[in-house]
């Protein structure tokens, strides 16, 4: 891809008025909805420095959690699994659910990163997305706009003609309860199918071993209490020493994702799972994280609950989306954390697309300085291109 | 992922511009003070070159288009270049023409001594180096603020007031990260103008009935990482009598211009001026007034009527009793 086609990308969208106003929809929601939230719950401004406190410390200690996570786990019978790259989360799990298979899998970031999915569906094995957003964009095989509301750009008229192209029968564009409760009682044939159910984590808790998942659905209740292999998937960065920490971040996420409260906060404890005979996989995925850990320039982007308050707010991404920033993670933070997944050469036009306003740090809970960042990532990004212009015309 | 992307042409143009002409689109210093009706003094005004740089880049957009709209194979990397320096040509366009941006920092001057301040500037001032330091250019950065700082120490230059927020971000902020033993106190032209009318040095007043403005703040004002600047600028429009509305983004919530990402993606810069300068206009106010070259240049630029835009410092000037 060339600095041109990604121009292009970018023209597409602005000239896809279905996506510019489901976008432009979700983001004015956004803006007015964060301010009353705010305003409402004054005492979240307070729990959100706590919260950077918590994630500071946690990610000082990192590999001695990983350690800990690694041990608890091992004694009390769950397979953990550490990560290095993509790769190796994908053949971890091939090799455990192998072909032929129905797995379950909620909204997950980290399956989004190491493409699960497809990696699962080219071996033979049949994957369903247990949230309605990421269920669009499995059938409509797209990929997602933003990481807590992924399919936005799609208008009720496009879900209709998707779900009619896919699933075999027409669908009423007008009728949105219809569709839902199709897509309800198609996935609970497929729960009761499944073998598998993989899940993520918002946070997770080492003491004793256990993830808290925020969602509105229900969805993920359901993906992990139905089929009896469970594998939560998850990164380096979620671990924090305790349930408790994970519960105020989760509080703050939720808030600053613009809930005042969500659905549901699932609190799983790995113990239980395994008592009621769950095969219970965690794998932790490092995939060039610990190597931003390492970087006193980048620490900060480690911080990220990932709430997506500075993807709605981003300039950038209120006109053209999730096209700006990494393939799983947009915006400004995206561009960063991507940089150390995919390496600063493949990031380069979303580097140079950010405006540098400064929104994203008013925006986000954490206080994260992005901006910074992807000036110095430019700079990295400058010596690194260099290198590879031997041949300039 | 996508495949390793090389440096593209429009941006290498600007690095090889800046360190060959100290000047993105090839304006030698002399041209970039062409403003200067002044004498060099221990306090001078430094316009770091940027409302120079804007009225070119708003008077000859259509150009730098060819060049700007695609970052790379729009037109041969050669062409690119022609059309990337055409310093010579420009400053002509500015000699024969004027220019409404660049008019501004002998306004401020104007006003500055009228408020019984010594202060001068400089017969050859250098283009501040804001687009080697955005664009990551880090190590010639260096290379190019301590030419800069010769040019200030030349002339014994003490103290720098600036009128924008990213000369006043680079040379307060950033500037002495780069250059050892940096010594120049750097005044916000903002901060003067609020003294003057508080000492009484300066009285203003333009009280145009009728006529509703609203405040575009710039992004490193409103949400500068280093000193946020969002009541000043309010205040002085209230010290000159005006009426003034705030948009839906404003202050620290406020939206950029699409300025920034002008020199290479400029179609979505365009359309982030159109939706700013939707969100202004739509709050019903009759002017827009702002106080930054680049917003000026990047609002101008997709305004329906030119008169519509008007820089703090315009407003300023007019309003001298």
């Amino acid at each position: 891809m060339s600095w041109a086609d990604y121009s292009k990308e970018i023209a597409t969208v602005l000239e896809d008025e279905v996506s510019r106003l489901g976008i432009k929809r979700t983001v004015d929601h956004y803006e007015e909805d964060i301010v009353k939230i705010l305003e409402e719950y004054p005492e979240t401004l307070e729990l959100a420095k706590e919260v950077r406190r918590i994630r500071e410390e946690a990610l000082s200690r990192n590999a001695f959690l990983l350690d800990k996570l690694e041990s608890k786990c091992k004694s009390l019978g769950v397979n953990f699994f550490y990560a290095e790259g993509p790769h190796d989360v994908l053949k971890y799990i091939s090799d455990l659910v192998g072909k032929g298979k129905t797995i379950v899998k909620s909204k997950s970031m980290v399956s989004e990163e190491v493409g699960l999915r497809k990696y699962l569906e080219k071996i033979g094995s049949e994957v369903w997305e247990t949230d309605l957003g990421e269920f669009i964009l499995q059938l409509a095989d797209d990929t997602p706009m933003h990481i807590v509301t992924p399919s936005i750009h799609y208008s009720k008229e496009r879900v209709a003609e998707v779900f009619s192209k896919r699933l075999g029968e027409s669908f009423d564009p007008t009728d949105v309860e219809g569709m839902v409760r199709f897509f309800s009682n198609f996935m609970r044939r497929k729960y009761f199918e499944s073998e598998f159910g993989v899940i993520g984590s918002n946070s997770l808790g080492v003491e004793e071993p256990a993830s808290l998942l925020i969602h509105n659905e229900g969805n993920i209740t359901l993906t992990y209490n139905t089929p009896n292999g469970i594998i939560i998937l998850t990164d380096l960065f979620k671990l924090v020493p305790s349930i408790k920490d994970s519960i105020k971040i989760a509080l703050v996420t939720s808030r600053y994702a613009g809930y005042r409260i969500a659905g549901y906060y699932d609190v799983i404890y790995y113990r239980s799972l395994v008592e009621r005979g769950k095969d219970l996989h965690v794998v932790v995925l490092d995939g060039g994280r610990e190597k931003m850990l390492r970087d006193k320039e980048f620490f900060e982007a480690a911080l990220c609950i990932k709430c997506g308050a500075c993807m709605y707010k981003c300039t950038v991404f209120q006109l053209v989306g999730g096209v700006f920033g990494g393939p799983a993670y947009p915006s400004g933070i995206g561009t960063v954390i991507t940089s150390f997944l995919y390496g600063v050469e493949n990031l380069a036009p979303s580097l140079y697309t950010c405006l540098l306003d400064g929104r994203c740090v008013e925006a986000c809970p954490i206080n994260i300085d992005i901006p910074s960042m992807i000036i110095r990532l430019r700079s990295r990004y400058v010596s690194k291109a260099s290198s590879l212009h031997s041949g300039l015309p | 992922m996508k495949g390793a992307y090389k440096l593209p042409e429009s941006i290498l143009i600007v690095r090889d511009n800046i360190l060959r002409y100290m000047h993105p689109l090839g304006l030698s210093s002399k041209d970039c003070s062409s403003w200067c009706d002044g004498e060099p003094r221990e306090t001078i005004i430094y316009s770091g070159c940027l409302y120079t740089t804007m009225e070119i880049v708003h008077s000859r957009g259509s150009i730098l288009n060819m060049v700007t709209s695609t970052p790379d194979k729009k037109i041969t990397p050669k062409l690119a270049r022609i059309f990337m320096s055409l310093g010579p040509i420009y400053r002509r366009v500015i000699s024969k023409r004027g220019g409404r941006i660049y008019d501004i920092p002998r306004k401020a001057l104007a006003i500055l001594n009228h408020m019984g301040l010594e202060v001068g500037c400089l017969p050859n001032e250098p283009y501040v180096g804001v687009l080697l330091y955005e664009l990551g250019f880090h190590e010639e950065f260096r290379e190019y603020v301590n030419r800069v700082y010769d040019v200030f120490k030349e002339y014994g230059v003490k103290r720098v007031v600036t009128l924008d927020p990213h000369t006043y971000e680079l040379l307060k902020y950033i500037y002495p990260k780069y250059i050892d033993g940096y010594n120049l106190e750097i005044l916000n032209f903002l901060d003067l103008i609020l003294e003057g009318i508080s000492s009484g040095r300066l009285k203003l007043k333009l009280g145009h009935e009728n006529i509703r403005y609203v405040f575009h703040d710039p992004c490193h004002y409103s949400k500068s990482r280093y000193r946020k600047i969002v009541d000043e600028p309010r205040r002085i429009l209230d010290s000159l009598g005006l009426e003034v509305v705030e948009s839906r983004k404003s202050r620290e919530d406020s939206m950029c211009c699409g300025g920034p990402i002008e020199t290479y993606f400029s179609i979505l810069a365009k359309k982030v001026a159109e939706a700013r300068y939707g969100d202004l206009v739509s709050t019903g106010a009759d002017k827009i007034v702002v106080s930054c070259p680049i917003c000026l240049s990047s609002l101008l630029s997709v305004s329906d009527e030119e008169s519509k835009v008007l820089d703090l410092i315009d407003l300023v000037y007019e309003g001298i009793e």
